[in-house]
């Protein structure tokens, strides 16, 4: 039972809209800087979404008095671009939604908490009524007139590529038709400080995979894709999600296993349920987020599967920053690009070798390469691994 | 879809959370709120072992997730103006954390899902469940619902009016283990050819059937009906464990209705 990619839709610090970010890709430009819009008092680059609160609503046509969050926006946002993108009649189709969020509407909470420390019955309670996973996911099928199956799935960092897997297993099994699925995360003072405590924010821009990367940049975004069951109706879509593997590295709460144990798994069964045999996927658009931790333990996981033999692997979080509980959908579009252009995208910032891992990522934009398979790889807090593998064919 | 719950469990005081949770350093970390959950759902494994089926995958549900550790590093940053940062509850604050601990106690690599969407959590995870074990991707999925009422969560939603209008705040920690049903071939051949019982391990031969359902069924047996309480984050769950009580005190069949889902539980012998 193949599963159709017929609609995508983005935004991320790179810009709004598919078109912008193939442009951004095809020409090394990221869209890291310091933030304009959330108030820190780190002084550290991000990924932001240029656009402001308002700016964002009016993109919408919402009207300026409703409390919405910044995720809930930037979802709808990318949910928009994604059906308009597929010509899908939402009236006359059922289609279900499956979003991916880690904090949900953490960026008006942690405004509003800044009033509610002081007195509790002060703080625009508005703002908190969007607080969890729910809210993000509600507001972008009340916005498209969604009325199918819904629903949230949040484990961290690989939020969005779960959402994804789900919405593929639910096709297979005919529970659904058509589902739109991706992920939503904003910026947020919570898990900017967050990752600043755990000490794995890099001060300059972040170079994933680079012998002297320090650590990761922080990002935010949207991105949706309509899946629907092949031979619904004629649509020439994007290609195929043709294998999913969901693991757990059962190591450590926030850090990864040095052998990638859960990241190897993950690899390995969505290779299984793709069926490639001993055929390689063409490129690995890889989780790598620019901490040691972690990009030399998936370079240990992809090691274990191919020897010295790894596939082009890149991590476009050199261009977004990392996205959190978007990544995995953000990433899986980024792959499903590089399908369409037949590109590979570039590592940017890469300098130098890391000494204790054998194989080096893409560094530059790699054009003659006739791609049929590329995997995607999101790893999360909680040991929650996902890989997915998008191909041309069936 | 249909299931064999093989065990449930919800938190007690009676549960002794240093030797579900062993390992002193890790129990230090976690919020009352996480530590309840892990143990609970440890006790459910170990349960579910004796009676000869092993968890190899786990799905959690929970509506909001980690609100202690939530609260406290909010207050952390906010009150330290963004310099005296603690990154403990940061760490455990995401709303995967107690599937995750649970994953890394028990050595669980496979299958790793947490589901959060309002009142539909727990529904949806159980359906998730359900695919699993279809696909047969799984020979025990462990499946829990966690969500806690702090005194903060009572406030708000109070001042949000939600406590009258939505969600009566209740608190939930339960966990089910769920196996394949397969009525088709109650009987395998051994490497002699005898035929022998396949779920021999099992000391009592009745097995609790789950199904999930938008249609009615089961017209044979008489079904008591739960209707869920439209309101609360942890309905379904709720329902479903009076619904398991139902069916060990006598009850033939018990029907939970929970808006276009029905959920129905009989025995198979």
């Amino acid at each position: 039972m193949a599963v159709k990619i017929t609609g995508i839709g983005i935004i991320s610090a790179l810009g709004l809209g598919v078109t912008i970010h193939e442009e951004a890709l095809k020409s090394d430009r990221h869209g890291l800087r310091p933030s304009a819009f959330l108030r820190t008092t780190h002084k550290v680059p991000v990924g932001e979404v240029p656009y402001d609160l308002c700016e964002l609503k009016e993109l919408l046509k919402i009207p300026q008095y409703r409390t919405l969050s910044r995720t809930a926006l930037l979802g709808i946002i990318a949910a928009s671009e994604a059906i308009r993108d597929s010509h899908l009649d939402v009236s006359r189709s059922k289609i279900g939604i499956i979003s991916g969020t880690s904090v949900g509407g953490m960026d008006l909470t942690s405004l509003f908490y800044k009033d509610f420390i002081d007195d509790p019955a002060k703080g625009s309670i508005s703002m908190v009524a969007g607080h969890d996973c729910f809210d993000s996911t509600q507001q972008i099928a009340k916005y498209l007139g969604l009325i199918g199956y819904s629903t949230t799935i949040s484990t961290a960092c690989s939020s969005a590529a779960n959402a994804i897997m789900t919405g593929c297993r639910m096709i297979e099994a005919k529970l659904l038709d058509y589902v739109l699925v991706g992920g939503s995360d904003a910026l947020s003072l919570f898990t900017l400080n967050g990752f600043k405590s755990l000490m794995i924010l890099d001060e300059e821009l972040c170079r994933p995979f680079d012998c002297h990367r320090k650590g990761l940049n922080l990002g935010e975004g949207a991105a949706f894709l309509v899946l629907e069951r092949e031979g619904l109706r004629s649509h020439q879509g994007y290609g195929y999600v043709v294998g999913w593997g969901n693991a757990n590295d059962a190591y450590h709460q926030t850090a990864s296993s040095e052998n990638g144990d859960g990241a190897y798994l993950a690899m390995t069964k969505a290779l299984i349920k793709a069926d490639l045999g001993s055929e390689k996927p063409d490129y690995i658009n890889a989780h790598g987020t620019g901490t040691p931790n972690n990009d030399s333990s998936e370079i240990k996981a992809m090691e274990r599967i191919w020897g010295d033999q790894v596939p082009l692997f890149s991590s476009t979080k050199s261009f977004t920053g990392h996205t959190l509980g978007a990544a995995g959908a953000i990433e899986a579009l980024f792959s499903v690009l590089s399908l369409k252009n037949n590109l590979i995208w570039p590592t940017l910032r890469y300098e130098s070798a890391d000494i204790n891992v054998g194989s080096r990522p893409v560094t530059e934009l790699i054009s003659q390469c006739n791609l049929k398979k590329v995997m995607s790889n999101s790893f999360g807090f909680g040991g929650n691994c996902t890989s997915l593998i998008f191909s041309t064919n069936k | 879809m249909r299931c064999i719950i093989t065990t449930y469990q919800q938190w007690s005081d009676e549960l002794d959370l240093k030797s579900l949770i062993t390992d002193s350093n890790l129990r230090r970390r976690m919020s009352l709120f996480v530590k309840k959950g892990v143990a609970t759902g440890i006790q459910s494994i170990v349960k579910a072992e004796e009676r000869g089926v092993i968890v190899d995958s786990v799905i959690t549900a929970t509506g909001l997730g980690c609100l202690e550790d939530t609260e406290k590093f909010l207050r952390n940053y906010i009150s330290s103006e963004e310099q005296q940062l603690n990154p403990t509850p940061f760490i455990q604050s995401t709303h995967n954390t107690i599937g995750g601990q649970i994953a890394l106690i028990k050595r669980i690599h496979g299958y790793n899902l947490t589901f959060s969407h309002r009142r539909a959590s727990f529904i949806t995870a159980l359906m998730d469940a359900l695919l699993l074990l279809h696909e047969k991707e799984s020979d025990g999925v462990l499946l829990g619902a966690v969500d806690e009422v702090t005194p903060t969560l009572d406030l708000l939603l109070k001042r949000l009016g939600w406590n009258r209008k939505y969600h009566e705040p209740r608190s939930v920690c339960a966990f089910f283990v769920l196996s394949a049903f397969e009525s088709e071939e109650p009987y395998k051949q051994d490497s002699n050819g005898i035929l022998k019982r396949q779920k021999d391990k099992l000391e009592d031969s009745r097995q609790m059937v789950l199904e999930l359902s938008s249609a009615a069924n089961f017209s044979d047996i008489h079904y008591d009906t739960i209707q869920t309480d439209d309101y609360s984050f942890v309905a379904v769950a709720d329902s479903l464990v009076e619904a398991i009580i139902r069916l060990e005190q006598g009850a033939s069949g018990v029907k939970i209705m929970d808006g276009e889902f029905n959920i129905y539980l009989r025995w198979h012998f």
